[in-house]
């Protein structure tokens, strides 16, 4: 590591020019007396000095000091190690960043999969929610990539078991068949009916209120800005998209986008389309 | 599931490791590592090797506040000392090197310069002789020494000096904390030793 500066010690001023190791060597108090170069006792005199013993006012406090590190003194986390400076870092590389989604199509083709995600929802849930439960999208190929919609049973007190459609959970996540739903699970996305739940099981979002009956019909809101998006979708994604859509009984996936923007704006739960729209 | 202070195994009657730091320690690792999971008897060991240096570093550099922030640096220590992975001299060197931060905290909080009456090579340094009762270095005390290495020395000088005397750094260690080329600390290093025997010729160690 050290390098030799010089071919041989020469005389500057009194005091030879040290070589590095020997300078090192000078420094850490390792030479020997007799190899002490001619001018430089006083120098390893004064090292050995300044490394001397510990005095007893320099001692002061030790027991206090040493139990308040012992108590301070935190578990190694399993990241981030203290290497002393100079030290070859042993870490292991950094992972090579994320490139962030083109801006392009990240933003668009967030809002449209959120719709897509609503709107399968709605379709294997809440659609099957609003008209009580009696009606089941077929299964399609979509399921398996996307999990199958999973209904659940909620015991009343009274009266039949009640479906209750809850989120779509994908294949690889094993999602037990019970009423209680995982703790990072978004909420369910609508109810059948309202019941009083059982004891153990947690309470659910209202229900939309029914229509009235002979009240007039609604206009259908208008489109949201996704559904106008998905023209605008490269055509391969947009055939995937349809075919997906087919799949549910859609002729292509800008009419299950806009039943999704409908079934959304009209669930009074308001956690479908209203809560993915926000983000 | 904490983690407290682990409890001293030690044999009862075992030695605790001697302050005089020259005395090598049994197993170089094995302090740290028993450190890290916060045995006492370890962090006794190193804090006995390494605190006396420690202070007389801070003492030399900034003699007010020294005791000061020498209770910083192991908290700070105390801090990271579960994360730290390196041998002996590697933990010394680490200890200097937020000793040095540390300082320069302390010098920037007070907002004013550095106590080192120096500040060009070629202003003349104090004699020895001045001063009959320290003119024999074999008679001084550690601190007093390295009050006089300082004395005799620009600051940037009795920064490498002391990094490398007191703190065991090795030559690049001491460019990093220092923010400086090695050649250019080895530059210093020469330089400083030179002047060093010129002040402290071998007379005077007797």
């Amino acid at each position: 590591m050290t390098t030799e500066r010089s071919p041989g010690p020469h005389v500057d001023g009194g005091a030879v020019s040290l070589h590095d190791r020997t300078a090192d060597r000078l420094l850490a108090g390792t030479l020997g007396a007799a190899d002490v170069p001619p001018g430089y006792e006083g120098v390893a005199a004064l090292v050995r000095a300044a490394t001397g013993p510990a005095t007893a006012d320099e001692l002061v406090g030790e027991e206090a000091a040493v139990a308040l590190m012992a108590g301070a003194v935190t578990p190694a986390p399993p990241a981030a190690p203290v290497v002393p400076p100079g030290t070859p870092s042993t870490a292991p590389p950094r992972p090579a960043p994320v490139p962030e989604p083109s801006r392009r199509w990240g933003g668009r083709g967030a809002r449209v999969a959120a719709v897509a995600v609503a709107v399968l929802v709605g379709a294997g849930g809440g659609k099957a929610a609003l008209v009580g439960g009696e009606k089941r999208p077929p299964a399609t190929s979509a399921e398996p990539a996307l999990g199958a919609p999973r209904r659940a049973t909620v015991q009343g007190t009274e009266g039949p078991p009640l479906a209750v459609p809850t989120t779509t959970v994908p294949p690889t996540v094993a999602a037990p068949p019970s009423t209680t739903p995982p703790a990072t699970s978004p909420p369910p996305p609508a109810v059948a009916a309202p019941a009083a739940p059982a004891p153990n099981v947690p309470p659910v979002p209202a229900p939309a209120p029914p229509p009235t009956p002979g009240a007039p019909p609604t206009t259908a809101p208008p489109l949201p800005e996704e559904c106008k998006d998905v023209d605008r979708l490269p055509a391969g994604m947009r055939e995937g998209l349809d075919r997906m859509a087919r799949g549910f009984g859609f002729p292509s996936f800008a009419e299950m986008c806009r039943a999704g923007a409908q079934h959304s704006s009209g669930s009074s739960t308001g956690w479908g389309g209203a809560s993915w729209r926000r983000r | 599931m904490t983690l407290g202070p682990e409890p001293d195994r030690r044999p009862k009657g075992a030695p605790s490791w001697p302050a005089d730091s020259r005395v090598a320690p049994p197993a170089d690792g094995l302090r740290i590592s028993a450190a890290r999971r916060g045995a006492a008897w370890a962090i006794t060991a190193l804090y006995r090797e390494i605190h006396p240096r420690l202070l007389r570093y801070l003492r030399s550099r900034e003699p007010h506040v020294a005791d000061d922030v020498a209770s910083q640096v192991w908290l700070e220590v105390a801090g990271g000392l579960g994360r730290f992975e390196g041998t002996e001299d590697g933990f010394r060197a680490w200890v200097f090197t937020i000793a040095r931060r540390r300082l320069i905290d302390a010098r920037r909080r007070a907002g004013r310069r550095p106590t080192d009456p120096l500040v060009d090579e070629d202003v003349a340094a104090p004699s020895p002789y001045d001063d009959p009762e320290g003119s024999a270095i074999a008679t001084l005390d550690a601190q007093a020494a390295v009050d006089r290495i300082v004395s005799a020395l620009t600051p940037d000088q009795a920064d490498v000096v002391l990094l490398r005397v007191l703190g065991g750094l090795a030559v690049g260690e001491v460019a990093d904390v220092l923010g400086k080329q090695p050649s250019a600390v080895r530059v210093l290093q020469h330089r400083a030793l030179r002047r060093l025997a010129r002040h402290f010729p071998p007379e005077m160690d007797r």
